[in-house]
């Protein structure tokens, strides 16, 4: 169950790796990149990330456990990433997370992520990485129904 | 030039690190992550100073001396600075003194006894993390007694390069760990529990048998390879048992080993507790063996310079034609400390002219029809027909044998021994007499 960057991914790494004098400030993108494609860091991907970075697979690891984003089991189920933010926070998303927990935690894993650039749109949340933005309980219903 | 500490005149270069001129000077200085052969780290703030001039406390471990420097280590604010910095290290601390292994050698302790003692301003619960987690490599680890000094992160970083150890998560969360799947896993690993400054590493093979307050220290040499580390060897006698070798630890040594051990010579301690009680024979009945005309002897590599002078001199007395072989195993050298040749004094051996050339003394072997042997390894456990053989022994013998005798080993014998790099080394005796005599006054009586 080896690892390796799908061909898309690949390109844009090439087109990172001259961006920065040295390689190991790729940990995060390639960290990023993992997890969009596989949907979370698998312990293969770190050790194919350490290889190609020439980064000790301890290091990687711990900068996975540093940034709450990244995660090392592969959800069970679809995922709503509720930013929780100073703006998306003062516009209500604690009532939004709550109202996801709900009713949608049965098929969804409802988490609560830092700030997604999103600001202006607060309340938002991103279903399957999708971004919606100005949310209400009804625009939810609108969306997930 | 010189500069101000605790208004005491300190002599130093301009440049040198405060932190280290403090500790050459024997100045009290609290510090964590600081360690001499792994530097400084900057992360637990344990150091901080007053300076002079400079409007906020310094870290003494990131700042160079420079003329007319004025340190202050006692004021009242820097006091109430240390206890700050305390109550934040020990926020999630068990504070399990009295069941910790540490205890008695533990910086924190130390450093709370000193600038401690407030109560507890938390009002939330300490946050829990990993009890007893195995490592690996004989290391145990508690999280919840970690100070997050990253010394055992940099010595798997920088020295041995392995990269076991990491610290993961964020904030008050942070721990020390290994990544899953992996484990502490290198010859040196268990150097991390002497750097670690606290009870969080502790090691599997002397935790919960000891209290370091109960034991003595003699300076002395491992034996394990030619490299020739220092150590101490920490030992005792209580009430209900003979006395007992606990553990090796590093002694200083910036020419040889550092602040360093490899495991291997680490836990050769075990060989010093082996009891080993035999039969012993009469110098007399060894007197009417040594009238045979064909005698060989082979002197183990690593006996002391004393030692060996004095085999030496017996065989020339006696007409005993004399050997010496190096332990070699070309598996066990690295690049770092172990040396493919484990005797622990050959340069002694080649310095007193005994013959150490294998042919010639397998040779003499078969024309022998006494064969003493000074507690040479090889010798121990192989039978050799039709031939009387004679045992100066500090460890049991499971070959046939004529005649034995047990000799006291290397903690309970001092002396001198020359390392791979021709470093003349002394090492001491505890302060217990052996059982066994020491194999210069059996020869002497032989005489
Ligand atoms: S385990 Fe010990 S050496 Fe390692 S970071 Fe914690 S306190 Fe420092
Ligand atoms: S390197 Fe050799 S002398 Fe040093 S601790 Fe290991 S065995 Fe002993
Ligand atoms: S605060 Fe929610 S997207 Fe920026
Ligand atoms: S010893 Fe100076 S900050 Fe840790």
């Amino acid at each position: 169950m080896s690892f390796s960057f799908s061909q898309e991914n690949s390109i844009k790494i090439a087109s990172l790796l001259n961006r920065y004098p040295h390689k190991k400030a790729l940990i995060l993108p390639l960290l990023w990149f993992a997890q969009k494609q596989e949907s979370y860091i698998s312990e293969d991907a770190i050790g194919h990330i350490s290889e190609f970075l020439d980064v000790p697979y301890m290091h990687i690891y711990s900068v996975v456990t540093f940034y709450t984003m990244f995660r090392l089991t592969k959800p069970q189920k679809r995922v709503i990433e509720v930013c929780a933010t100073l703006s998306c926070e003062l516009n209500g998303s604690e009532d939004i997370k709550a109202y996801l927990d709900e009713n949608y935690s049965k098929d969804f894993e409802v988490i609560e992520v830092e700030c997604m650039g999103a600001c202006s749109g607060a309340p938002m949340c991103a279903i399957d990485g999708k971004y919606h933005e100005n949310l209400t309980t009804k625009t939810i219903d609108e969306v997930l129904k | 030039m010189k500069i101000l500490i605790d208004n005491a005149e300190v002599e130093c270069k301009e440049g040198d690190l405060l932190i280290e001129v403090m500790l050459k000077n024997a100045l009290e200085i609290p510090h964590f992550c600081y360690q001499e052969d792994l530097g400084a780290d900057g992360n637990c703030r344990m150091c901080m100073v007053e300076i002079k001039g400079q409007k906020r406390p310094q870290i003494a471990c990131n700042t160079f001396v420079k003329e007319n420097l004025e340190v202050s280590t006692i004021s009242e604010n820097i006091k109430e600075v240390k206890r700050s910095i305390l109550e934040l290290e020990l926020l999630n601390h068990p504070v399990d003194c009295a069941i910790c292994d540490q205890a008695g050698e533990c910086k924190l302790q130390d450093y709370y006894m000193d600038f401690g003692l407030y109560d507890s301003h938390l009002s939330t619960p300490k946050t829990k993390k990993g009890k007893h987690i195995d490592l690996g490599s004989n290391v145990m680890l508690d999280q919840e007694r970690c100070v997050l000094c990253t010394r055992c992160v940099r010595f798997t970083s920088n020295i041995t390069k392995t990269n076991e150890l990491g610290i993961i998560g964020r904030g008050d969360n942070s721990r020390v760990a290994v990544a899953p799947g992996h484990e502490l896993n290198n010859p040196y690993a268990m150097n991390v529990v002497e750097l670690c400054p606290v009870g969080a590493l502790t090691s599997k093979d002397f935790r919960f048998k000891q209290r370091v307050w109960f034991l003595d220290s003699t300076k002395s040499i491992c034996h394990g390879c030619s490299r020739g580390c220092n150590i101490y060897i920490d030992y005792n006698e209580t009430k209900y048992s003979a006395e007992k070798v606990h553990r090796f630890r590093a002694r200083r040594n910036n020419k040889i080993n550092k602040s360093f051990l490899c495991d291997y010579g680490r836990l050769s301690y075990k060989e010093l507790n082996e009891n080993f009680n035999a039969d012993v024979s009469h110098v007399k009945d060894l007197k009417e063996l040594l009238k045979d005309e064909k005698k060989l002897a082979l002197v183990s590599p690593s006996m002391s310079l004393q030692q060996l002078q004095a085999v030496k001199s017996f065989c020339k007395d006696n007409s005993v034609e004399l050997f010496s072989l190096p332990y070699i195993d070309e598996n066990f050298g690295d690049e770092w400390l172990k040396t493919n040749d484990m005797s622990a004094n050959f340069n002694g051996v080649k310095e007193l002219g005994i013959n150490y050339d294998e042919d010639e003394f397998g040779v003499s072997l078969q024309e022998a029809h006494v064969v003493i042997n000074f507690d040479h390894k090889y010798l121990k456990n192989r039978e050799l027909k039709s031939k009387k053989v004679v045992h100066f022994t500090t460890s049991h013998v499971d070959s046939d044998y004529e005649l034995i005798f047990v000799i006291a080993d290397f903690a309970h014998d001092s002396g001198t021994i020359i390392n791979c790099d021709g470093i003349r080394q002394d090492f001491y005796a505890t302060k217990y007499e052996s059982q066994n005599s020491r194999l210069v006054d059996i020869l002497e009586e032989l005489k």
